[in-house]
């Protein structure tokens, strides 16, 4: 059992999209649970891929072939978790890139990442105004709103949600994080957010923290 | 006898040292201004002609002869034109499709356009690249009144004249294929991206080639660009590049060098201090915009390393000290970049990249005062 998910992991890593879709078909023929497949070879995969491009090991072509790898792997599986009423995800998330701003090639690994680490996420795509967000999060009941933007322009849409959300009464249910490439920790504590993170590994480790954080007495 | 401006620049790229480090705005798309800070600046100097884009979908201006006066820029810069058979079509609205078949749309509000619809995206075959219709280099719309410009700058200014070239693959190649594309190919299918590689350079190289049959005599400096940096590193790994990317920009860089005597200006936005080896290796001689605040980018560590083999052009962060210091910090960041770019020459001053709405008036002219008073040879900065 722990060899084909070694297996499945080091696919991941490998970008083969083929090797992962025949290892995470193995193992599900072997019994192996959904979640117990994200947990012990999807998340270390996908681990591993974040620390190789902190480590400069890894570069945009490579995380998105390990991304479009990993894909593979969820999409087989996600169906399976979602008509399992017994698992819980670790959390939901509604995710997009802000209004006006069309870059999502970074926010799309956060997704994969997210979904890595065990999250139900509702990716809204991009161009995402700010009702379109706050409709989505309370409609899938979401735990966190995560936002993207690239430009300076745009990311003023986020303060802008925020406080839709404050205006809605519901701030105070929802775990908000933002990113993208102009988007600094400054940013994000003046328009109110609980965090920011500057790549796709660490935003899913900070949602991970944050939800962690919320759910602990 | 006082320095004339063509002569400060050429020996300053020369790596001498001369009276004064030059200044650049406006003599390359990159490093001019956007339009709608360009409004307020023409202002401040009592400006009332009217604007010219210089590059439709950054939005930069082209930048009035009385402004660059008034800021003692040493460059004059001279852009080739667009292709008669493949002028741009409006698409709908904000929108158009270049020469290429690549349609952008700026969307409300919004300061550029972005990339809507790239022609070569999807799933895609070498046969797809070998099929491709490129504009034709021979166009005579790339070049017409080219020569007559240089000749004008030439014969009746003391200008150092900047010729700009075509970017040889990396953005044309990402326009074509879409980014997402574009970076999976270099994962997946090499043969592929390769393929379209060498079918991009064969068209700039053509392209190029054209130009420089008109102007190559003319130019101080050609300028070209392919952006290989992000903001924490290269956008591909230092094997990669060499391997796929290096081979490319060589034989443009080649082809550029057989038809000029002109300095090679290269412009990579990003960190790509891990690449600057190779990119001297392969003829550059000026980088920029030098974005100073990228990871291993900082001018103290590249002066030193590099100083003495490239010339660096621009370096005055824009990231932070431009938009939002003061004028004092402006003062002091060009105070820093000269201190660690200027002594030895090759170095000219100028804000990375184009200057954005958001930098107050203030700040460019205190960015150029700056470099009067501190840009003075010999260097003696603490």
């Amino acid at each position: 059992m722990a060899s084909i998910l070694g297996e499945l992991s080091q696919a991941v890593i490998a970008g083969d999209a083929a090797a992962v879709k025949e290892s995470t078909e193995k193992a599900l023929a072997q019994g192996i649970a959904p979640d117990k497949i994200f947990r012990e070879a999807l998340i270390p995969g996908m681990d591993e891929v974040g620390r190789r491009m902190e480590a400069e090991e890894y570069f945009i072509p490579e995380v998105l072939l390990s991304a479009r790898a990993m894909k593979s792997a969820t999409e087989i599986l996600n169906p399976l978790i979602s008509q399992n009423k017994t698992m819980e995800p670790l959390g939901r998330v509604v995710i997009g890139t802000v209004q006006g701003d069309l870059h999502d090639i970074g926010k799309n690994l956060v997704v994969l990442m997210l979904e890595a680490k065990g999250f139900q996420v509702t990716d809204l795509g991009f161009n995402v105004p700010p009702e379109q967000f706050i409709e989505n999060v309370k409609g899938t009941k979401a735990d966190i709103l995560a936002m993207s933007a690239l430009l300076t322009t745009t990311m003023q849409k986020m303060g802008e949600t925020i406080k839709n959300l404050q205006s809605a009464g519901y701030r105070e249910k929802v775990i908000v994080m933002v990113g993208g490439a102009p988007v600094t920790d400054d940013f994000s504590r003046n328009i109110g957010a609980d965090g920011c993170a500057s790549d796709a590994a660490s935003a899913a480790r900070l949602a991970e923290k944050l939800i962690t954080g919320r759910t602990e007495p | 006898m006082p320095l004339s401006h063509r002569e400060r620049v050429i020996r300053a790229l020369s790596h001498q040292e001369v009276d004064r480090i030059p200044f650049d705005l406006g003599s390359t798309p990159n490093s001019s201004i956007h339009i709608e800070q360009y409004k307020k600046l023409k202002a401040y100097f009592g400006v009332e002609a009217e604007d010219t884009i210089i590059h439709r979908m950054m939005q930069t201006a082209a930048v009035h002869e009385s402004v660059l006066q008034a800021l003692d820029i040493d460059f004059r810069g001279v852009l080739y034109g667009a292709p008669d058979s493949r002028p741009e079509i409006p698409v709908g609205e904000n929108g158009y499709q270049d020469a290429f078949g690549v349609v952008r749309r700026r969307p409300p509000d919004s300061l550029y356009y972005d990339l809507e619809k790239c022609p070569l995206a999807g799933s895609i075959t070498i046969k797809d690249v070998v099929n491709y219709s490129w504009p034709d280099p021979g166009d005579p719309g790339f070049t017409r009144g080219m020569r007559e410009k240089l000749l004008h700058l030439r014969e009746n200014t003391d200008y150092a004249i900047v010729l700009c070239l075509p970017a040889p693959f990396v953005h044309i190649t990402q326009y074509l294929r879409g980014f997402e594309d574009w970076f999976l190919d270099l994962a997946a299918d090499e043969k592929l991206a390769g393929a379209l590689f060498d079918a991009t350079v064969e068209y700039t190289s053509a392209l190029a080639v054209e130009i420089l049959k008109v102007g190559g005599d003319l130019a101080d400096v050609v300028c070209t660009s392919d952006d290989m940096g992000s903001q924490n590193g290269p956008l591909v790994s230092p094997e990669m590049y060499r391997r796929l990317f290096k081979p490319r920009h060589k034989k443009y860089f080649d082809t550029v060098k057989k038809h000029t005597k002109a300095f090679i200006h290269f412009h990579s936005c990003g960190s790509i201090y891990k690449l600057l080896n190779d990119f001297i290796e392969i003829g550059v001689d000026i980088l920029n915009p030098v974005q100073v605040s990228a990871k291993n980018m900082d001018s103290s560590i590249l002066g030193p390393e590099f100083g003495e083999r490239l010339s660096f052009w621009g370096g005055i962060d824009s990231q932070h000290v431009l938009p939002y210091g003061s004028t004092e910090d402006v003062k002091a960041e060009v105070k820093r970049r000269i201190k660690d770019f200027a002594p030895g020459g090759g170095y000219v001053l100028g804000a990375v990249h184009d200057i954005q709405p958001g930098v107050p008036v203030e700040n460019i002219v205190a960015m150029y005062e700056a470099g009067k008073e501190y840009g003075r040879y010999p260097i003696a900065l603490e």
